[in-house]
């Protein structure tokens, strides 16, 4: 009678006892179990086991937790890493999607790496003098900047809200000065109420800038930025954009999506400020902004920077109140 | 979408939307429905209330990342538990495996009543409720430490059906495996965790 291996009667004994099983092989069960004392054993002993394990008591999460979830939240809102979306609920989209993807790199990675090798042929050699590592210490606390790698042309529109738009404005320009982004910079001045500049230069140097920024972003009232997609209508837009959000927008690769990113970042900060309870930053009577000093200088010396590997725009738009 | 609300709850197919749209309420009311059941899960896989307190806390946040990929293909439970589960998993075959309380010393200490209950209600030699015999502290660590002992792939579904009550479709959905896959471990925990009861009752 029990011509049935040992593995594959345990199986169909679990599966009985989860009512996972056919009807022909819930059927087959029974008779096993009404002509095999040993088998019927068995079968009693796993439904005991398993009601024991469903009457284990329910224990409750810490009455912190969703306080927890929220200071988590806030923390990686500022929080310079750009995390890839992990959880997805497709698991043969997400297999075909890593496929797709890693093929797409295999093909884009030699061209881009090629496109940048002739850039830097057939164009004037960069400034030797400047630095390779974008630089830390203007950005305040949280700011972690690390090079971005292969990359694609990226614009975005910066728009600060701030009731001191001539000291902001003054801030952007030594800044601009500062990373010699003058010739990368179109500037134009709509008066004390608003200012605009249109940077068009290599990622690093836009990370630099934003770096620096990050230490008079308190001194805005709002903040957002709009990432812009070659079509005129393609566009992803993060309100109350953090300066870690900004640098990490230009951070992404070719294996990141930039739209899927300020998606995820607008949703987030979205979500903080609409949590009950969330807190109100008091910032007090408005200081005054306080402007980048360069470390050597007027550089009266320095060459100005003639050729760098021009693939991001940023429009920063300074508008009063 | 309203395809793909289908497979989710009514409450979670509005609540869900609303996270999407930001709405950090809707995300409240959500973390507040699924919070005990996900930390108990959590607890029952990884057996460390500080550790399963940190992973619960990692997976609403990973939740409230990821929630705009989310296509309501699955049921959104399903999709959050495979958030808390994919962490645990990854989690417990990272760390060092802590001594475990040796389950032989356990049995020959003076509390052998627990151990003697456990014994016969599994024998099915007395027809005790199954609510009072799990509510036994002595039992409950001996079940407790019992399931330790399993690989964490069998005792993640064990886990997931026997104490969330998830379908083996479920399963399969939440650790990303073949049906064929949920049958098989599930078997195979089950015939291991008798195994070790055994050897300490």
């Amino acid at each position: 009678m029990n011509h049935i291996d040992r593995p594959e009667l345990e199986e169909l004994l679990s599966a009985y006892i989860d009512d996972e099983l056919p009807e022909r092989q819930r059927t087959q069960v029974k008779r096993l179990v009404e002509h095999d004392e040993k088998i019927a054993d068995d079968l009693r002993y796993l439904e005991k086991q398993k009601e024991l394990l469903a009457a284990l008591p329910v224990v409750s999460a810490p009455g912190d937790m969703l306080n927890g979830v929220k200071a988590a939240v806030e923390r990686k809102a500022v929080s310079a890493d750009a995390d890839r979306v992990e959880a997805r609920d497709e698991a043969p989209r997400r297999i075909y999607t890593r496929r797709l993807s890693a093929t797409a790199a295999m093909i884009l990675a030699p061209v881009g790496i090629l496109a940048w090798v002739v850039w830097t042929i057939i164009m004037p050699l960069s400034n030797p003098g400047s630095p390779k590592e974008p630089l830390v210490g203007h950005g305040g606390p949280g700011v972690v900047v690390k090079s971005p790698g292969i990359s694609f042309p990226l614009t975005a529109s910066l728009q600060l809200t701030t009731p001191q738009v001539i000291s902001m404005g003054d801030f952007i320009n030594k800044a601009i000065y500062k990373y010699n982004l003058v010739n990368f910079t179109a500037n134009i001045s709509a008066g004390d109420a608003s200012k605009t500049y249109t940077i068009t230069a290599g990622r690093e140097q836009i990370v630099n800038l934003l770096t620096d920024l990050a230490g008079v972003w308190d001194k805005c009232d709002s903040t957002s930025m709009t990432v812009h997609g070659r079509a005129m209508s393609a566009h992803a837009r993060v309100e109350n954009i953090t300066p870690q959000q900004a640098i990490a927008l230009y951070q992404v690769d070719i294996f990141d999506d930039p739209f899927r990113l300020a998606g995820n970042f607008d949703r987030m900060n979205r979500i903080l400020r609409s949590m009950p309870g969330y807190g109100i930053i008091e910032t007090g009577p408005m200081t005054a902004i306080e402007l980048p000093i360069p470390t050597s200088g007027i550089r009266k010396d320095q060459p100005e920077q003639t050729g760098t590997v021009n693939n991001a725009t940023l429009f920063i738009t300074i508008t009063a109140p | 979408m309203q395809k793909q609300l289908d497979n989710i709850t009514i409450d979670d197919a509005i609540l869900v939307r609303r996270c999407r749209e930001g709405d950090g309420v809707a995300v409240e009311r959500l973390i507040i429905k699924y919070q005990d059941r996900i930390f108990n899960v959590i607890l029952k896989i990884c057996g460390n209330k500080d550790d399963a307190a940190e992973l619960t806390q990692e997976t609403f946040v990973k939740f409230i990342e990821n929630i705009g990929s989310f296509a309501g293909r699955s049921a959104f439970y399903t999709w959050l538990f495979r958030i808390g589960v994919n962490l645990t998993l990854t989690y417990c075959k990272r760390r060092t495996k802590a001594p475990m309380l040796s389950l032989d010393a356990a049995a020959g200490t003076e509390a052998g009543d627990g151990a003697a209950q456990l014994k016969a209600f599994l024998a099915d030699k007395d027809s005790l409720d199954p609510a009072m015999v799990a509510q036994n502290r002595e039992i409950g660590e001996i079940v407790m430490q019992s399931l330790g002992r399993l690989d964490e792939d069998h005792r993640a579904v064990l886990v997931l059906r026997d104490i969330e009550g998830m379908a083996y479709a479920e399963i399969a959905e939440a650790l990303d495996v073949q049906l064929g896959t949920v049958k098989s471990r599930l078997s195979r925990a089950r015939t291991n965790l008798k195994e070790i009861l055994d050897t300490v009752l």
